[in-house]
């Protein structure tokens, strides 16, 4: 279970461009859930998530993890138990060393100074398997050669090769071509239900945040303006859901660019 | 002729190990390292300083210590000071200066002359063969090989891996619960330590020390280098690194029949830094090329 208690993130503080990313946020994920984001850009969907992966360090609240603080943990130290991926689908992966060396570094098998060895490759093949790209015969193919959406594959697969206890996902299908958006999202999926992962995903799309796991949080100015169980999600049409999201966000609806389908 | 091609052959393997070393901080870790040139001397001043008080075979092992030590001194203030990459190379350097006089005991120039060492050792051992003649070769190859072989293996690690993805994608670093501070420290440490080996056989095989060995050091390896990068251009480490051998080889060579043709030694660097910044620029200016090419045909098509 991971809580997040009055959680407060200012950009820029003290300026004229002061921004209040997150403003007092209190939030509960408990184990097993997948939680779909949404709101508008500038909501603070992307801060929160940097912020439980530790990019950023929020100014005030804690994060509890299963009832340790790691508020101020740094990346690295809570990279073995929080996977994130990113809309960029190059940030996840190192471009010039190959596939079985980008697999290596996230599986972390053996110690610090052995190598590569047969049954690590060939449990990266039969991971790789799943994907059905035919990446699983191209081990030793530089990763920079490969294309978005593969890559893309290959992070959530480095990502989830040691089972996290939680997985943040920033719109990562936003750059890839619709066809490969849901390819990569059903493989999120499996991946996802196969191994009970406690999920985040931020996502524009609002029927995918209807279809796509058991809760749905609408975030606006720093603040969750609506928390929806599994049930109230199935209840919910796309327009309603809409609707919701310009009573609350009328405000600022009018300059805010907003990407609704 | 025979004593020009074995010092241009010395000359190239030694400068060698310095080239290696940077294969890994400049090729590999993607950081410029600019304290190459003090950390050389450095290497050269303890070599010598080492081997005056008695202690030949002790000579290596404590400059390549004095490297490491060099080495984690410039990491430390990148990674955990904050000082840009560039300038703690420059900052280390200057201070080097002061502290390589000091190993030297006061003074900027040491005479290894009568002094015993793994080169004097060597020839011993192969006094009454036909390798007499060029001991101190193999000793050079000796080294170069060891280096070769231990980075080969090395950059296949684990950590090694760690090294080379801090140097291709930072962030994916973190993502893998690996500190990007710890490899890049690992990586100046071990480059350093190469950057003093070199320093110190340089230094033993001339049988002299002065506090001017390592200038412009830096831009020699680079040279050799890029050289050695333009023979090869790919990720297999087991002919890169080969190649940055070659690289150094080819270097040295054709300095040395530019000095046969007369040019005077003190073109050295001059040419090397023509070498460094021709490499650097030729595939940035190609790229420009046809755009400058189409530039020119609008424009007369305007005029027209």
């Amino acid at each position: 279970m991971i809580e997040i208690r009055n959680m407060t993130k200012i950009f820029n503080e003290g300026t004229v461009n002061e921004k209040t990313a997150l403003d007092d946020l209190n939030l509960t994920i408990n184990d097993g859930d997948f939680i779909c984001m949404i709101g508008a850009n500038g909501s603070g969907k992307s801060t929160l998530l940097n912020c439980l992966s530790g990019a950023i360090i929020p100014e005030k609240g804690n994060i509890i993890m299963d009832g340790k603080d790691i508020t101020l943990l740094t990346q690295h130290e809570r990279a073995h138990e929080i996977g994130h991926l990113f809309q960029d689908p190059m940030a996840g992966t190192a471009p010039h060393m190959t596939i079985e060396e980008n697999l290596a570094l996230a599986a972390k098998n053996g110690s610090w100074l052995s190598k590569i060895s047969e049954s690590d490759r060939s449990f990266f093949r039969e991971k790789l398997k799943k994907l059905d790209m035919d990446l699983e015969n191209r081990l030793k193919m530089e990763v920079g050669v490969l294309s978005g959406g593969m890559r893309q594959a290959l992070t959530l697969i480095m990502n989830t090769i040691k089972t996290p206890k939680l997985l943040l996902l920033d719109e990562h299908t936003a750059a890839l071509d619709p066809e490969t958006a849901d390819k990569v999202l059903k493989l999120t999926k499996e991946t996802v239900d196969e191994k009970n992962i406690t999920c985040v995903m931020i996502t524009h799309n609002m029927q995918t945040a209807i279809d796509m796991g058991n809760r749905l949080i609408m975030m606006n100015e720093g603040k969750i303006i609506l928390d929806l169980n599994k049930e109230e999600k199935e209840k919910m049409s796309i327009d309603e859901l809409r609707d919701l999201f310009r009573l609350n966000t009328s405000s600022q609806l009018d300059d805010d660019r907003m990407i609704l389908l | 002729m025979f004593s020009l091609i074995t010092t241009t052959l010395e000359l190239a393997f030694i400068g060698s190990l310095t080239v290696l070393a940077l294969y890994l901080s400049y090729l590999t870790l993607n950081v410029c390292d600019l304290s190459t040139d003090g950390c050389f001397t450095l290497g050269a001043s303890t070599a010598a300083v080492v081997s005056l008080s008695g202690h030949p075979f002790l000579a290596v092992p404590a400059a390549m210590i004095a490297g490491i030590l060099s080495g984690l001194v410039v990491s430390v203030m990148q990674t955990y000071l904050g000082i840009n990459s560039l300038l703690s190379g420059i900052i280390l350097n200057t201070a080097l200066y002061s502290v390589n006089i000091f190993v030297m005991g006061n003074t900027s120039l040491l005479n290894l002359n009568k002094t015993p060492t793994i080169y004097t050792a060597a020839k011993q051992l192969f006094e009454n063969s036909f390798l007499s003649a060029v001991s101190f070769l193999i000793v050079d190859i000796f080294f170069v090989c060891a280096v070769v072989f231990f980075l080969y293996r090395f950059l296949k690690t684990r950590i090694g891996l760690g090294i080379r993805a801090t140097g291709d994608n930072p962030f994916m670093v973190e993502a893998s619960s690996i500190d990007p501070r710890i490899t890049s420290i690992i990586a100046l440490c071990i480059s350093g330590s190469f950057t003093a080996l070199s320093g110190a056989l340089l230094g033993l095989s001339q049988k002299s020390v002065n506090i001017d060995i390592g200038n412009g050091m830096v831009t020699i390896a680079l040279a050799s280098l890029l050289i050695g990068r333009i023979l090869y251009h790919g990720n297999n480490h087991a002919i890169g690194l080969p190649c940055c051998v070659l690289g150094s080889l080819v270097f040295r060579s054709v300095y040395a029949a530019a000095l046969r043709m007369n040019m005077p030694a003190y073109m050295l660097k001059l040419v090397s830094a023509c070498i460094v910044a021709v490499t650097i620029c030729v595939p940035y200016i190609r790229k420009q090329l046809p755009f400058f090419a189409r530039k020119r045909v609008i424009a007369r098509g305007a005029r027209s």
